[in-house]
């Protein structure tokens, strides 16, 4: 009996650091002094600080042992490549939030030792997500991220909007997560094992029919569409987006899309594709079955598009317009996951990377400004680019991103998933996509106007300047330079990302083990 | 005196869940619809226990590093645990269920504090 659990222990050290983290934040919640403010917030910050660095050396380890991958407990999760891309950018968002969370005034009167232990907790979901192989480790994965979620959206206790935003969530969300756990009990029961490798092995060898499987995939679709926001469960999103305090909205649209994302590539392709040649990921995938999930999923993701896009035209709420943007987005990551060959998932891979920058950063923009005293409407922003020199660049820079235009971050992630789309025989699919972002420009540049074109000052003297705080600028820095640099010199994370998918077969049946 | 198959154990799951969504899309009452909910997990946890039951191929152990060299019903009473990945499955999904029900509970008493009001169709400030 071989478990593999102990010699391996190691490559799970962000996980136990994460949680080693969470258990000191509960600790010093409850016992530790009065007058501690903003310690917790330190605390989870450093840990989370210390999470991603671990990452990133698990990530060098994998590479410098030949491992491309380590299979723990009994298989039902996996360190890969694939898995500590995503671990990285949860990482990152998780990071980020926990640092500009800690200057928001209304989450440290709400109480932070809440906030940041169900902050830990949600970003444990999402490293488990991005590793699990098993259908009940990604229910409990699902849920870790969600329940905490939940709570996050209703942090302010007294705030109708929050109050509203988590109701919707959760209700929304269980509906989900019930219709998802009814698919993978057929999953279970058509093929007699919970492990997505056995799964994959019962279809290739004729026990379980490849049809019904894929008829409750998409049940379990379903919930996976849910955490993404794609249409048409993305009804929960303008809502719980608007409501919830907006460090939780940059968050829920960021690390938890990116861990929807990571659970999704790996669930179906395991069961409904298989690489060309085993051993090389990075190539032509086949689809397995009715090759029509594929034709599904690009109707999902043009769908998807076109309603964020069109919805974000007449928002008057930078957040709610942020929300029906963060849905637009998800249809462009979808777009590849129709590919079926490597850089598709290459392309989805660097897209969300460069994504959470933009998006974070964006998000970081409204909470700057409403801390500073201004509001979430996008009249709140007039005259913002001369009130705020900064920080106006900063928005409009994101925003750009955001549409797609060079020489930013966002047109190059764009362009990997145009040339896969084109390379590999979807040129209606390209030219949909490229339409909408055209139709995108129109509202991100309705809040740049605003901020530059509008409120001009007469004089020079008539500027009443917004200080946003070295703490905020300091952030939106961190933000910006991805955002940028990624646009101008993106090969290294274009490499990673390659890397990523080209190491670690997302998933890849595995013979059956001939341990003795 | 009929045999209780796996037939019916699904038909009884299917009746359950499509009593859950009936109930989540009709109900006003955060409570009703929460109730719904659980249906439909309950509907999971029933199928999950009749595949357990029923469904003994070796593909239950799948590409495992453990090593069970009996096959079928020998292996059924010998190995006994690895063969009850159903049972497992349901017991994880009771107590997410539980963990749910506590948290959706809590948020609509809150919802209930700020607006005096469960019902879904009031709960909507945000349009559009």
């Amino acid at each position: 009996m071989q478990l593999g659990v102990v010699e391996n222990l190691s490559f799970l050290t962000p996980e136990i650091l994460l949680t080693v983290t969470l258990g000191a934040v509960i600790a010093l919640d409850i016992g530790g002094p009065k007058d501690r403010k903003g310690l917790v917030a330190r605390l989870a910050a450093t840990g989370l600080g210390a999470t991603l660095l671990m990452v990133i050396l698990t990530y060098f380890e994998l590479e410098t042992k030949q491992r491309a991958r380590v299979f723990l407990f009994a298989d039902s999760f996996v360190v890969d490549p694939f898995s500590m891309f995503f671990k990285l950018v949860a990482g990152v968002c998780s990071f980020m939030i926990a640092l500009f969370a800690a200057k928001v005034r209304r989450i440290e009167s709400q109480g932070e030792g809440e906030f940041y232990t169900l902050l830990l907790v949600t970003t444990l979901g999402i490293f488990l997500m991005a590793g699990v192989t098993d259908l009940v480790g990604m229910v409990v994965a699902i849920e870790t991220l969600s329940i905490p979620s939940y709570i996050l959206a209703g942090f302010y206790k007294r705030d109708r909007g929050s109050s509203e935003a988590s109701l919707k969530y959760v209700l929304y969300g269980a509906t989900a997560s019930g219709s998802m756990l009814f698919g993978l009990a057929f999953l279970y029961g058509l093929s007699g094992t919970t492990s997505f490798q056995g799964i994959s092995a019962a279809i290739a060898s004729g026990r379980a029919d490849v049809l019904s499987i894929s008829l409750m995939l998409g049940l379990v679709l379903i919930g996976l569409g849910f955490k993404i926001s794609a249409a048409p469960f993305h009804m929960w999103t303008p809502d719980v987006y608007e409501g919830s305090p907006t460090a939780v909205t940059a968050y829920l649209s960021t690390a938890s899309k990116a861990g929807g994302f990571a659970i999704l590539i790996r669930l179906f392709y395991s069961i409904l594709a298989r690489p060309e040649v085993a051993s090389r990921p990075e190539g032509q995938w086949i689809p397995i079955g009715d090759p029509g999930w594929t034709t599904l999923v690009a109707v999902i993701a043009v769908v998807t598009m076109t309603i964020g896009n069109l919805a974000a035209y007449k928002q008057t709420n930078v957040k709610r317009l942020l929300a029906y943007s963060s849905i637009a987005h998800a249809g462009y990551i979808l777009l590849g996951f129709v590919v079926m060959h490597g850089s598709g998932l290459m392309a989805m891979l660097f897209y969300i990377a460069t994504y959470v920058f933009m998006n974070l950063g964006a998000f970081l923009c409204v909470i700057a400004v409403s801390e500073a005293g201004g509001g979430e409407e996008i009249s709140d922003f007039r005259g913002l680019g001369w009130r705020a020199p900064f920080l106006g660049f900063c928005m409009a820079a994101f925003l750009f991103s955001l549409t797609g235009l060079p020489p930013l971050a966002g047109f190059v992630g764009k362009v990997y998933l145009f040339a896969a789309l084109v390379e590999h025989g979807w040129v209606w699919l390209s030219v949909v996509a490229a339409l909408n972002s055209a139709v995108s420009l129109y509202y991100y540049v309705r809040v740049v106007k605003t901020m530059y074109l509008e409120g001009i000052p007469r004089r020079a003297g008539d500027v009443v300047p917004l200080r946003i705080g070295s703490h905020f600028g300091i952030m939106l820095f961190v933000c910006l330079v991805p955002t940028i640099l990624f646009g101008i010199y993106w090969q290294p994370l274009a490499r990673l990302a390659t890397w990523s998918v080209g190491a670690s077969a997302p998933v890849e049946a595995r013979p059956v083990a001939a341990h003795k | 005196m009929p045999v209780a198959n796996l037939e019916w154990f699904l038909l009884i799951g299917a009746f359950l869940f499509a009593t859950g969504v009936f109930t989540i899309l009709t109900r006003k009452n955060a409570v009703s619809v929460l109730m719904g909910v659980e249906l439909v997990l309950n509907s999971a946890n029933i199928n999950l226990v009749a595949f357990s039951r029923f469904v003994r191929s070796p593909a239950t152990l799948g590409p495992t590093s453990i090593e069970f060299p009996l096959q079928g019903e020998a292996a059924h009473h010998v190995y006994g645990a690895a063969w009850i990945g159903g049972n497992v499955f349901a017991a994880f999904v009771i107590i997410l269920a539980a963990a749910e029900a506590a948290v959706a509970l809590a948020i609509i008493l809150g919802i209930y504090r700020n607006l005096g009001d469960v019902d879904v169709d009031e709960v909507t400030a945000m349009k559009g």
